[in-house]
């Protein structure tokens, strides 16, 4: 089964967009639900993603892309 | 308080910002240390303008990550009192260049209290600040510094180049007894709005705690034409430039400071003495500086080691300008330390 990493809705305010700046896991690490796997920028704040579920990290989108709300930006595949 | 986090399986090891970094020696340090509280600007809500105590406020409450006016004259007198009265403060002053304004309590009390007191008085005070331009912030919130601060007895300083230095030379800071400064390039924080993070700057830094002792320098990249020493940025521009030289035929030793004092003299020495040729990379002013001291080690230990004249390249003695062209036309950038590189070179056999 895999869980998506996705951007949350209420991550940031008013701002549509926000870049990745880097990821803290290499594409295919293992890693833990819970833990911050990714840092991304809105305007000048840093912000993390936290893996949602434990198991195989896939990276979908790599440093300096700009995301948006809800986009899948990874994906976990669990045991 | 977070989760226990499992430990790291085989492949998964972090990759982290400098930021991240060296605020998890903090963190670490924070939690062993009652004693131990973060005051300055915008460190509580914030979380510091480099992000260097994100999370901080959350964890240790407001009578432990003090957000304060803006008087650096006041918060940095009220640190130096503490750490003499068995404090462990960390002072947070986002921008070197403010250091201006409080210098009387840094380099009069803080500097020299365990001296005059015949060691009665300790005073166990770090600071977090950030340096460097190159992103047009003009000649008040561009500068470096090193020497002004490396000039008076008492302050050791250290500057990483990387994540996995972040971290270990801010643990060996917070566990000193006296009067540190951990010094990070604004460029190398991997922030995104100073700049996304440089490949080698991050790196895996373990979730275990460990030091990096002061005055040991970091060989990046054996060579044996020339020694290129650099610190913070500079070791990443230098580690570009040896990598177009070796294109060219030219190998390029890259030897990284880590600390401004204590410096590592006998690195320097035998890196040079190894080579045979010096050029010195620093953002800070050229003038009485990290270059002309790193100079000095070689002239004073034997000079006869340089086959050709060692050369500087640091900031020009002007103030940064705020005009882009003019700036970038200062900075101690590859193309500098390629030519001066190329000038050490001439006639080589």
């Amino acid at each position: 089964m895999s869980v998506d990493i996705v951007v949350p809705q209420d991550m940031w305010g008013d701002s549509t967009e926000g870049v990745v700046v880097t990821w803290i896991y290499q594409n295919g690490a293992s890693v833990a639900k819970g833990q911050p796997v990714a840092e991304v920028m809105v305007e000048k704040a840093q912000l993390e993603l936290v893996a949602p579920a434990s198991g195989k990290l896939t990276i979908l989108a790599a440093p300096e892309t700009v995301i948006g709300r809800d986009q899948v930006v990874g994906r976990i595949e669990t045991a | 308080m977070a989760q226990p986090i499992p430990a790291a399986a085989p492949g998964s090891e972090r990759t982290l910002t400098m930021a991240r970094a060296g605020r998890e020696a903090v963190f670490s340090e924070m939690r062993k240390n009652p004693n131990m509280f973060v005051i300055g600007e915008d460190v509580a809500k914030l979380g510091g303008v480099f992000g260097t105590t994100v999370g901080m406020a959350e964890e240790f409450g407001a009578s432990r990550i003090i957000d304060t006016p803006i008087s650096e004259t006041g918060f940095i007198g009220i640190a130096t009192g503490a750490a003499m009265a068995g404090m462990r403060p960390i002072v947070e002053i986002a921008f070197v260049d403010f250091i201006g304004v409080c210098f009387n309590q840094i380099y009069n009390f803080a500097a020299k209290t365990h001296y005059m007191s015949g060691g009665q008085f300790k005073v166990p005070l770090t600071f977090m600040i950030g340096y460097g331009g190159g992103y047009n912030d003009a000649a008040q919130h561009s500068q470096t510094l090193f020497a002004t601060l490396g000039h008076v007895p008492g302050i050791k300083i250290v500057t990483p180049a990387d994540a996995y230095d972040a971290k270990g030379l801010m643990a060996s800071c917070l566990q000193d007894d006296n009067v540190t400064v951990w010094m990070v390039h604004k460029r190398l924080w991997g922030l995104g709005w100073l700049g996304f993070p440089l490949p080698k700057a991050l790196a895996t830094v373990p979730e275990h705690d460990y030091t990096i002792p002061f005055g040991q320098s970091r060989i990046w990249r054996d060579g044996g034409d020339v020694t290129i020493v650099g610190l913070g940025l500079t070791v990443h521009n230098a580690l570009q430039a040896a990598e177009q030289l070796a294109s060219e035929g030219i190998s390029a030793e890259v030897l990284d400071l880590r600390s401004v004092v204590p410096l590592d003299r006998e690195g320097i020495f035998k890196s040079v003495a190894k080579t045979g040729r010096l050029v010195v990379a620093d953002e800070d002013y050229m003038s009485f500086g990290v270059t002309s001291e790193v100079l000095a080690v070689v002239a004073e230990r034997d000079p006869t080691v340089l086959k050709a004249p060692a050369v500087r390249v640091a900031y020009p003695d002007v103030p940064v300008p705020f005009s882009r062209p003019m700036e970038d036309f200062c900075l101690p950038n590859v193309e500098r330390i390629i030519a001066a590189v190329k000038s050490t070179m001439k006639g080589k056999k």
